[in-house]
């Protein structure tokens, strides 16, 4: 037997509305498994959110495809049994096909507290750290004294050997907070023109390694088998896994973290 | 060509260094440049702002109606408009936006900029001035709240009488004004009435008002707090502390909507709406005869019970964001968050106190810490010495110096088996490699002296 379910998009001129709170029009379209049956356009004026959600609830909406949407807007719906598809900018019918061809999906949000906390006591990793860089040949200092901006607990040196310039990286290690987004972020704005390299030490997980791709942070994954303390250092700048400006000579055939 | 590039260096530094989010689009909105400030407002690192179209990045609520765009057509600049945008974490924040055509020497347009400034700080501070809350307001993922939001918004159309009911400090008041506030009545006032703090003699001349000679002080007439409320809402605070002989009063206005002013044979009609909260079982109340039935079904068209924290847990993590956010523009501090070891003794309390309990023991971690996170130290001594007890109950019973010792031979045996291995030997102890590296130090081991053993 077929299932047909519900679709909304709110729609601003042919792409996906930017935000659904404020969104004029809603395309509402019926659909069997992979096709769609029938489609029809719906207004909905006022400037809230819950004029939205009744819209939707009315129509008997399945699954809703936005592109933003307030945390509590999506909470309610998905209280009520919707699946929403957030953070979707395209074209209104990509948007549609692309769901029924099941190339988009649900995704889990980004606000998982349990992919973002570790159980390892902040002190821990910070030795841990401290002992890895030293044990690849850096010079590392603990940043301990209150004038130091949080979150940089340790800065670890040494001389670029291709230039002999020092290279200077900031390490933050985890478990200040509860939150390593949060973590990521403060980091991210520490001042660049004081380190070259800002590492992220933290058990890595898919969403920790996002963010700090994002923010162009470099992950040492506590859980990885490569971030070892007793491996031997092949490349010439060791533990670092992507090139320095500036340094990129040194970078050359440098295999990252050891391996 | 020197001194273009200088100057570049120099804006770059100077767009780094500024609190005002910046950025740039081309003629297609799409962003090419985007400051740190930006980034911390939206929550969207610029790597991945740049390169997309800015709606795509803001959400806002003037997107369909773009200013960028119109300044692109127009040339007019736009200064400090107000707007809404929702940033990464689903959250909205009001900022207001400046913006500006980007021009080469020969007039031809390049782009735009827009700046924006994040008014969250202003804005909470003035909804908390004129309590203008509404349910966004409320903070809960619950299941349980977040089904409640989804049928409020019809309750506050609606002209119902509301009842309230939830222990003392789940946000009943909260729950009421976002009611008001959302209601067609929103534009009248909303007054409030606490029923347990009139003293019986006054309460019926407080809120009816009376005429002049109805007693001794009496000289001219006094108009009583419902009046106040004409055309709007009146909110019945802890009503299961009303004395049974004044119950009878509130009756009449529930039914009829009217009143007699203390002395005076004249009926006034009003028209208010009624909503009640009580942290007592009014059913219960109800049983024993301390509370008049027809009261309480006059009450009750409409009920909601607002579920102590200990049963919505999962909102704790969000109120503490809510309330470190609240108390950084109250107090002008810049507080990031709260350490792992806290969360983990809130997400374990009890909170007899509810959500105001939770309130006060970050006020009293913003007032202790001068750091950025709030530790431990900065908890009141009954939550963090409470966690400590319940921390000695569920170890050994052993003293400090046993556990010390067996701790070490256990670490002994585990490398031992696992021949030196570290992720091997942590994993056998049920504890991650780090803390073990941390033990290992802290007892001089060294693992190379446990290899030869396995092979």
């Amino acid at each position: 037997m077929e299932m047909t379910k519900k679709i909304a998009i709110p729609k601003f001129q042919e792409n996906v509305a930017p935000c659904f709170e404020s969104a004029s029009y809603f395309m509402i379209c019926e659909a069997d498994n992979e096709n769609e049956i029938c489609s029809q356009i719906v207004e909905c004026t006022g400037c809230e959110g819950f004029g939205r959600v009744r819209l939707l609830q009315e129509h008997n909406v399945n699954v809703l495809i936005c592109s933003g949407i307030k945390g509590f807007y999506l909470d309610i719906l998905e209280s009520s049994g919707l699946t929403v598809i957030e953070n979707v900018s395209l074209n209104v019918e990509d948007a549609l096909q692309l769901y029924l061809d099941g190339k988009i999906k649900s995704q889990v949000h980004s606000n998982n507290l349990e992919e973002l906390s570790c159980e390892i006591p902040h002190e821990d990793l910070v030795c841990w750290a401290k002992e890895l860089f030293e044990s690849h040949g850096y010079t590392v200092s603990i940043q301990n004294d209150e004038e130091t901006p949080f979150p940089v607990d340790l800065v670890a040196e040494m001389n670029c050997p291709v230039c002999h310039k020092p290279i200077r990286i900031a390490v933050c290690c985890g478990a200040h907070t509860y939150r390593a987004d949060q973590e990521i972020r403060e980091f991210h704005h520490v001042s660049s023109s004081i380190y070259q390299v800002k590492v992220y030490v933290f058990p890595g997980n898919p969403l920790i390694k996002q963010r700090c791709r994002e923010y162009d942070i470099q992950l040492i994954d506590t859980d990885s088998e490569s971030a070892n303390h007793d491996q031997k250092i092949n490349g010439r700048i060791p533990l670092l896994d992507s090139p320095i400006p500036g340094h990129e000579k040194a970078f050359a055939g440098n295999n990252a973290k050891g391996e | 060509m020197k001194d273009i590039s200088k100057k570049l260096q120099f804006y770059g530094v100077i767009l780094r260094s500024i609190a005002d989010g910046v950025f740039t689009v081309d003629s297609n909105r799409v962003i090419t440049s985007f400051n740190p400030a930006a980034e911390k407002i939206t929550g969207i690192p610029a790597s991945m702002a740049i390169g997309n179209k800015c709606y795509d990045v803001f959400h806002s609520d003037v997107c369909e109606r773009c200013v960028l765009e119109k300044t692109f057509k127009t040339g007019i600049e736009t200064v400090d408009r107000p707007v809404n945008i929702i940033n990464a974490r689903g959250e909205e924040i009001p900022i207001s936006i400046s913006t500006a055509v980007l021009r080469d020497d020969d007039g031809h347009v390049l782009g735009a900029v827009e700046t924006f400034r994040d008014l969250s700080a202003i804005e909470n501070l003035r909804k908390e001035l004129d309590k203008k809350y509404s349910f966004e307001d409320i903070i809960s993922k619950s299941p349980h709240i977040t089904k409640l939001f989804s049928i409020l918004p019809d309750i506050a159309e609606s002209e119902s009488t509301v009842l309230i009911q939830g222990a003392s400090g789940t946000g009943k008041e909260l729950f009421a004004r976002a009611i008001h506030n959302i209601s067609p009545r929103k534009n009248g006032n909303y007054v409030v009435i606490n029923c347990g703090t009139l003293p019986v003699q006054l309460f019926e001349s407080e809120l009816f008002g009376y005429v002049k000679g109805a007693f001794t002080d009496a000289k001219r007439d006094k108009a009583g707090k419902l009046s106040m409320a004409e055309g709007g809402t009146v909110f019945f605070d802890e009503i299961g502390d009303l004395p049974i002989s004044t119950q009878v009063k509130l009756l009449r206005l529930l039914q009829q909507r009217e009143y007699e002013p203390v002395g005076s044979t004249t009926p006034i009609k009003i028209n208010i709406r009624i909503l009640a909260a009580t942290n007592r079982d009014l059913k219960k109340l109800v049983a024993q005869g301390k509370f008049r039935d027809d009261l309480y079904f006059r009450l009750a068209v409409v009920k909601f019970n607002l579920p102590p924290l200990q049963k919505r847990r999962e909102d704790i993590p969000y109120l503490v964001d809510h309330f470190i956010k609240r108390f950084n523009s109250r107090r002008g501090k810049n507080i990031i968050s709260v350490s792992p070891t806290v969360m983990n003794i809130l997400m374990r309390y009890d909170f007899p106190g509810n959500i105001r309990e939770l309130e006060n023991i970050i006020e009293y971690g913003f007032v202790v810490c001068r750091g950025s996170i709030i530790q431990k130290v900065h908890l009141p001594s009954e939550i963090a010495g409470a966690d400590a007890d319940e921390f000695i109950k569920a170890s050994s019973s052993l003293t400090p110096i046993t556990r010390t010792i067996d701790e070490e031979s256990s670490i002994k045996q585990a490398l031992t088996a696992a021949g030196g291995n570290i992720s091997e030997a942590a994993q056998e102890l049920g504890i991650h490699r780090t803390t073990l590296w941390r033990r290992l130090k802290r007892y001089n081991l060294d693992t190379s002296s446990f290899k030869s053993d396995k092979t």
